[in-house]
């Protein structure tokens, strides 16, 4: 049991991304409204092609 | 063609798929096509997933990426009934940036989500939006409609593009738009990412689709139908017939049995049921859950293909006769399933395509149509309509069966 806690702790540690990807959760302040999917984009755009 | 009838908003001359070559500003049809649509790569090899309607009637393709270089592609498959196909384009070796799929299954509606194409040919373009609605089944532009529905901007030229959450994963191919416009009103649909995930691995294993049956003629349960059958509510898909001795038969479900969900899916109508088998694969069972008399059961249904039985016999009929053109095969469930026939399969001869400038074109023949009768013959099987089509006559008599109803007509030989 306690090894498991601590191999999702580990899971968590590693991947913050993975986890932050599964919340749902409205803007907290009027900071994160101002945030960009910029970075997203840099990363999934090249993938998009055009036929 | 289309498996069912079309729906009503599909016959609105205001509901557009976009084509890019609609929207060409007055370049003639018959010259080289620019930038017909957009395309994903989804394998770092140069495997490229885009909308069958955009490389429809095309013969030679090319991709240009994002930085501008451009490549021939190769049609590896091309999906009609899902409106999906897959490029390939020869990298030399490189590794691709690639998007990889999200479970569509986790998306919920409110997600944000950002759609990438390249609308109207101006260049790639990020729109943003929400997950406006999930499960589209009535929109009448493919066989195996399920669309996630959307408010990012997509446009002519959009299709064929990414729809991606927020974490950078693809979760939907962009494929058609409902606009009284021409342009973005709002209300966009994608091929949910399980179904183009399906199409992909079968583009990598060799480019032949098949997908699981249920077995079972299906209808939608309606608030009248639900009143009828005593239900509490609308929804769900009541078993009209099963087919004897496939995977509904085997699994104990019978004709009014109401299937409510499939492996914890709701679902909502005949095209839900169609959706959650054909995203499954071949991987064993499905868990259905139905009512009958009032009571909720269980039962795990086998995923395999309709069987061709009898033998398609797919023969070309030539000659000199009204059908000469037409491609035809014995009736049985995997070629009604082909060709997104409602029907389980049953007996007689289908038309399963038609050659350009053909006396079957000129007739109007549509895949689909069934060869009841030629002469004083009845036809049931490809061999007796070869026999009954051969040698000349001065004219033809002859009914086929389109839907619910039967045609007779007479022509000249």
């Amino acid at each position: 049991m306690a090894l498991g806690a601590v191999a999702l702790c580990a899971t968590l540690a590693f991947f913050p991304w993975s986890a932050q990807a599964e919340t749902r959760a409205l803007p907290g302040s009027a900071g994160e409204v101002t945030l960009s999917y910029s970075s997203v984009v840099k990363r999934v755009a090249p993938a998009v092609v055009n036929v | 063609m289309q498996a069912q009838a079309p729906s009503p908003l599909f016959n609105d001359p205001f509901f557009q798929r976009f084509f890019g070559d609609r929207f060409s500003f007055g370049v003639p049809r018959e010259r080289v096509q620019q930038s017909l649509g957009s395309g994903v790569i989804v394998d770092a090899g140069g495997l490229i997933v885009t909308n069958y309607h955009v490389i429809k009637g095309g013969d030679q393709f090319k991709v240009a990426l994002n930085d501008r270089r451009e490549y021939e592609a190769k049609v590896v498959l091309a999906d009609e009934r899902t409106d999906l196909a897959v490029l390939k384009i020869d990298t030399k070796g490189e590794k691709l940036p690639f998007l990889s799929f999200k479970d569509s299954d986790t998306v919920e509606v409110g997600d944000l989500v950002l759609a990438i194409g390249n609308p109207f040919g101006v260049g790639q373009t990020v729109t943003t939006g929400i997950v406006s609605a999930l499960a589209r089944t009535h929109i009448g532009v493919s066989d195996y409609q399920f669309f996630i529905q959307t408010d990012a901007a997509i446009n002519p030229g959009n299709s064929g593009g990414a729809l991606v959450t927020t974490d950078g994963k693809l979760i939907g191919i962009n494929s058609a738009i409902y606009s009284q416009t021409g342009g973005s009103v709002g209300i966009g649909f994608a091929i949910p990412s399980n179904m183009v995930r399906l199409v992909v691995e079968s583009a990598r294993n060799g480019g032949h689709i098949k997908r699981p049956w249920t077995g079972a003629q299906l209808q939608a349960v309606d608030a009248q139908l639900a009143s009828t059958l005593g239900l509490d509510r609308p929804g769900g898909a009541l078993v009209q017939e099963v087919y004897p001795g496939g995977p509904a038969a085997r699994a104990g479900l019978k004709e009014g049995d109401v299937i409510r969900s499939v492996d914890n899916h709701d679902v909502d109508d005949p095209q839900s049921v169609r959706y959650r088998f054909a995203t499954k694969g071949f991987s064993g069972k499905v868990t259905v859950r139905y009512l009958r008399d009032g009571r909720s059961f269980e039962t795990q249904v086998a995923l395999e293909a309709p069987p061709e039985t009898p033998p398609a016999d797919r023969t070309l009929i030539k000659g000199r006769n009204p059908f000469t053109g037409a491609t035809v095969a014995n009736l049985s469930p995997a070629v009604a399933d082909e060709l997104g026939l409602d029907a389980l399969g049953g007996k007689g001869v289908v038309i399963l395509k038609i050659e350009d400038d053909t006396p079957a074109q000129q007739i109007d023949f549509q895949p689909g149509d069934i060869v009841v009768q030629v002469g004083d013959a009845k036809i049931e099987t490809v061999k007796q309509l070869v026999g009954a089509t051969a040698g000349t006559r001065a004219q033809w008599d002859f009914a086929i069966r389109r839907g619910d109803r039967t045609f007779t007509a007479t022509v000249g030989g």
